[in-house]
């Protein structure tokens, strides 16, 4: 009598863990992860997005391809690999909008990181302002950083996308890569 | 010889001191809910702008950067696994208890259910707080695999398990409940050897913590914290590259040294009979 009374009690227990485990894990929607193949268009609130290419490189390529200036001088110009990805981007709508792709993020398998925020105005010029027109069609430049070990990289496959909307619709596009570091 | 196992396992299970010691590591776990997590279900609640949520992988005792719980719950886990059992060994021998056993039974069936008994009671101590811990998180936050790029958790790519880490999150705890259960159990394994050297049992008492310590300084200044008990056996990885053959690396001179003393102890009391 005493053990059917605790199985009751854990049964219920049981029950009503699960139903507060259920209402916790869909008080938010969160959609399937959209990737969209390479050389696709995906639109967005009426702007099409089209990955280009991109490209590998050190870090030392990447300052001298792009003039950067470096902050410290004692900072190593070999150090770490850049990916610098060209987006097509055209404005469908009605209205001026204004894109940066700054709250973008680069993924490769368990790989993950941030768009380069100052390196939008060296790879598309001092005077960029992410003002696309209605009708408009262009090509923006975005990196980041792959800050994993050299060791790391060569195991990592070139599955590489960016994403273009974040949680909850996450949509990625896949970036034709080439180049690479050895 | 399982006769004689039953009977040590009640002796580690049912009694005060795992009570004791499960008592405060499962406060530490329900404090940490208060402190960490409850705040996060009102900042789900409220208008996230577009961020990911707080889930139970980045915010219970085992996965949150940056909280006081987990650095003092493992800091101090090594004190607690030994709190249950392991101390039998060196109070057996100094009440004669030991002698009385021998008579009854071989020898080696005595070490071995000690050992086996004290390896399953650090065990249960180092992980049972930590499921009670997750169980209750997963009550108020949700349990959303990981976006890869969140910044506030540090699973990395070259992390251990990163990629079932961010498919199959539970299992990646399951993995590290098991894994802390073995080093615990390990480590409680090699008080009860060293139980042979040291005269009180608060000293025996300590030696998991002890040891512990001395490999983080030792460790730390040769530039291996990733091969610290403390990096390891926490889910989070704050040693961030934590290998598995490393960690097999150090349980094994940790069962080493727990063999040799308890070789070294047999000889010894055996000399001295």
């Amino acid at each position: 009598m005493k053990i059917a009374a605790i199985c009751v009690v854990v049964l219920m227990g049981g029950v009503l863990y699960g139903i507060r485990f259920h209402v916790v894990n869909t008080q938010f929607h969160i959609e399937e992860t959209v990737t969209v193949p390479q050389g696709e268009e995906v639109s967005v609130d009426g702007v099409a997005y089209k990955a280009l290419y991109g490209e590998l490189m050190t870090h030392s390529e990447y300052i001298e391809r792009y003039q950067i200036q470096e902050e410290s001088e004692e900072e190593d110009a070999d150090a770490g690999i850049d990916l610098v990805c060209f987006i097509q981007v055209e404005n469908k709508s009605d209205e001026e909008k204004k894109i940066l792709l700054t709250d973008s993020t680069f993924r490769c398998d368990y790989w993950a990181n941030g768009v380069d925020y100052f390196s939008l105005w060296a790879i598309n010029g001092d005077d960029f302002d992410g003002m696309i027109a209605p009708g408009e069609t262009k090509k923006i430049g975005i990196s980041t950083i792959v800050n994993v070990s050299p060791e790391f990289f060569r195991t990592m496959s070139d599955d590489w996308r960016v994403s273009l909307v974040e949680w909850p619709g996450l949509i990625e596009v896949r970036v034709p890569v080439s180049g690479g570091v050895q | 010889m399982f006769n004689y196992f039953k009977i040590e396992l009640k002796r580690a299970f049912i009694n005060r001191r795992m009570a004791v010691a499960l008592a405060v590591g499962i406060l530490f776990a329900i404090i940490q809910v208060f402190v960490d997590v409850l705040p996060m279900v009102e900042v789900n609640a409220g208008n996230l702008q577009g961020l990911y949520p707080h889930s139970v992988f980045s915010k219970c005792m085992g996965m949150i950067r940056g909280s006081v719980f987990p650095a003092y719950y493992f800091m101090f886990l090594p004190i607690l696994i030994g709190i249950p059992y392991g101390t039998v060994m060196s109070q057996d021998r100094k009440n004669g208890y030991i002698k009385n056993l021998f008579t009854r039974m071989p020898k080696r069936n005595y070490y071995i259910a000690q050992y086996v008994v004290a390896f399953l009671a650090a065990g249960v101590v180092a992980v049972v707080p930590q499921i009670i811990n997750v169980a209750i998180t997963a009550l108020f936050l949700p349990s959303y695999v990981p976006l890869t790029g969140l910044g506030y958790i540090g699973i990395f790519p070259e992390s251990l398990w990163a990629g079932i880490f961010y498919t199959h999150t539970y299992l990646y705890l399951l993995l590290y409940l098991l894994l802390d259960f073995v080093v615990y159990g390990f480590l409680s394994s090699l008080s009860l050897s060293l139980g042979w050297v040291f005269k009180y049992n608060f000293t025996v008492l300590m030696i998991p913590f002890v040891i512990t310590q001395c490999m983080n300084v030792v460790l730390a200044f040769i530039g291996k914290n990733c091969w610290t008990i403390d990096s390891f056996a926490c889910p989070s990885q704050p040693g961030v590259s934590t290998d598995p053959i490393e960690i097999a690396i150090v349980l094994l001179v940790l069962f080493a040294g727990a063999v040799i003393s308890i070789i070294w102890g047999i000889k010894k009391s055996d000399e001295l009979e």
